[in-house]
């Protein structure tokens, strides 16, 4: 009986082994977790002091919604006090003025504002500010995207659309402080409004 | 001569061939045993037959069932809450609890605002956590059920602790509390004298699929009937 | 059925062998418990403990019979534990969760948890120290032994990192604590200067 050899019987799968088992690989591997991380503020989009953003996010009724508007960074500064709000020791306080120019029907309502320095470490509006007697201030005003009063449409919690009163005008400037700590310089203006997707502009120097 | 075969293959046997033989002494006893149990069956068939010896083993079943409690009455009738007191410290897992006294009125400050249509039931009880963390007080609400002739309780009593008039949001293990329990319900006319409530048992429920738990309300453990003290506002 | 030598030894060591085998995986720890167990930094009053998201640090621990914090006032029949601590977040404005802080004593019970009075250590900054103060409301024979456990975030069943800092109470010191009659009122969270 004339017999091949167990390699040449079996060279198709042999010929496999390796595609396969790079396969089994990639279904195991989870990837889950590190590409789709809708539920982290995961996917920026950085632009170079000014730009156009864009985003699409789901409400509290699962209804899409997109919003675009056009924002850049017109000064970020050590100030002294802003607001009535003053740094606590050991932090300086830096003010941003930010340019904004939306259609006056874009969801733009309840954002984020933060610096980030040159490690990628973020610092909040709200914390490690005094009031003039140095006393802390534990409920600082927070900074809005929005003009105060006109602020354009809003979404409540339970997701209905909650139409203005006032139109909010096609363009307009906000403020912001942040008290870093001493020493550290901010790099970038970090705006978010909704997860995964945020606003990243890099300061102009 | 070279074997074209190895030594320890198993061989068919070819059609002509005998069977192998395996002459083991066990087989042969086997064999005769149970020959044995053949002939001496056939000296009582007459009397034991099988249809009498399948009568037999059911009367055994029967018996030994029995003896265990598998013949006793079925108890189709739920068992009766048993009753407590006032004043009386009954365990309602996991808490051990003391009612005090119960008391309608109008309205209390901002806890019990006035509102027409609207008067309140106060049960006063001291509550105790006897488990191993803290027990919230949203899992304790919905095991205080207050029943009284015309009066219909509009949702889950809230909770406050008695001594400062702030929401009890949590009890902490071995902390005694003095707790009032506050049911908003519709007024009645007339207004009930005397009012029952139960008090059920939490059971600590693992949910099957996600790793979340949280405490149920089980089996009522207590019911005490309590007359309603009238409250006039001050 | 043949019952042969042979094959009643054999049956014999396959069954000794699932016994044998089923003992060791049982004294062994299942991938679950291990992979979901937190990571412990062990730590005493006073030793700075870092963590995932902030640095703290344990400053000493006081009682009182009525808190005050944020306008709203709360006795107890046990007595109030108020733990001083000091919080730097690393990279991001973080605050320790209050409901997921709790005290774990010797017995094996937990305090802490849905608190009548909140002080949350909020807001934070970057980068910057806080000075805080939790209240739990305990039982008073407990004291002795107890540590506080602080997540660096998460609930208090499913934190990844924590750190347990042995607060150092023994007998008589948690006879003093549990006397006390002081009433406090809870600062809000403080910057420390550096």
């Amino acid at each position: 009986m004339q017999r091949t050899s167990w390699w040449r019987s079996n060279r198709i799968w042999l010929a496999l082994i390796l595609p396969l088992l790079a396969l089994a690989l990639a279904a195991s591997s989870f990837r889950l977790s590190t590409l789709y991380l809708r539920w982290e503020w995961s996917a920026p989009v950085i632009l170079n002091g000014s730009g156009v953003f864009t985003q699409s996010f789901q409400d509290a009724k699962s209804t899409q919604h997109t919003r675009t508007t056009k924002v850049g960074v017109t000064a970020v500064a050590r100030t002294t006090t802003l607001a009535s709000d003053r740094p606590a020791p050991g932090t300086a306080l830096w003010r941003i003025e930010l340019d904004f120019a939306a259609a006056p029907d874009q969801l733009l309502a309840g954002c984020t504002i933060e610096l980030e320095d040159a490690h990628g470490v973020r610092y909040g509006t709200q914390g490690a500010k005094v009031d003039a007697s140095g006393r802390p201030n534990p409920l600082p005003r927070k900074p809005t995207c929005v003009p105060r009063d006109a602020p354009g449409p809003e979404l409540d919690w339970a997701g209905e659309l909650v139409s203005p009163s006032v139109q909010r005008p096609g363009v307009w400037k906000s403020e912001a402080a942040v008290a870093m700590p001493e020493g550290r310089r901010p790099v970038a203006v970090r705006i978010m409004w909704d997860k995964p997707g945020y606003l990243k502009l890099l300061i102009p120097s | 001569m070279i074997p074209d075969v190895a030594e320890n293959t198993p061989r068919r046997a070819s059609p002509d061939a005998p069977a192998q033989d395996d002459p083991s002494a066990a087989t042969r006893g086997l064999k005769s045993r149970l020959r044995m149990l053949r002939d001496g069956y056939g000296l009582v068939s007459d009397i034991l037959t099988p249809q009498r010896i399948g009568l037999v083993l059911a009367a055994i079943v029967l018996v030994a069932s029995g003896s265990f409690g598998g013949l006793d009455e079925v108890n189709t009738k739920a068992d009766a809450i048993p009753v407590a007191k006032a004043g009386q410290i009954i365990t309602v897992k996991p808490f051990t609890i003391s009612v005090t006294k119960l008391i309608h009125f109008k309205e209390l400050g901002s806890i019990a605002p006035t509102k027409a249509g609207t008067t309140y039931y106060m049960a006063v009880m001291k509550v105790t956590n006897t488990s191993d963390a803290v027990v919230s007080a949203i899992s304790l609400a919905p095991a205080l059920k207050l029943a009284a002739p015309n009066v219909a309780p509009r949702a889950n009593p809230l909770l406050y602790r008695a001594q400062d008039s702030i929401p009890a949001r949590g009890y902490q293990p071995g902390v005694p509390v003095l707790t009032a329990v506050i049911w908003a319900a519709e007024t009645s006319t007339p207004a009930p004298t005397e009012a029952t409530l139960t008090l059920s048992n939490l059971t600590w429920y693992q949910y099957f699929s996600s790793n979340a738990a949280a405490w149920r309300v089980d089996v009522p453990a207590y019911t005490l009937t309590l007359p309603i003290e009238e409250k006039k506002a001050a | 059925m043949r019952f042969t030598r042979n094959g009643v030894i054999t049956s014999l060591l396959v069954i000794a062998a699932l016994f044998v085998g089923t003992v060791i995986a049982d004294l062994l720890p299942s991938e679950e418990s291990v992979l979901n167990a937190p990571y412990e930094h062990h730590a005493s009053i006073g030793q700075p403990v870092e963590l995932r998201t902030a640095t703290i640090t344990v400053l000493g621990l006081r009682s009182a019979s009525r808190i005050t914090a944020l306008g709203n006032t709360a006795t107890t029949e046990g007595i109030w534990a108020l733990v001083d601590f000091t919080w730097k977040p690393s990279a991001q404005p973080v605050s320790p969760n209050q409901d997921a802080v709790h005290i774990k004593t010797v017995d094996g019970r937990k305090f802490g948890g849905s608190p009548p009075v909140t002080n949350a250590c909020l807001p934070t900054q970057t980068g910057v120290t806080f000075a805080c103060s939790f209240a739990f409301e305990m039982d008073p024979t407990a004291l002795a032994g107890a540590k506080v456990v602080f997540p660096a975030a998460g609930s208090r069943t499913g934190a990844d990192d924590v750190a347990v800092i042995d607060l150092g109470i023994d007998s008589a010191t948690a006879q003093r604590l549990a006397a006390s009659t002081e009433k406090v009122l809870l600062p809000p969270p403080t910057v420390k200067e550096p």
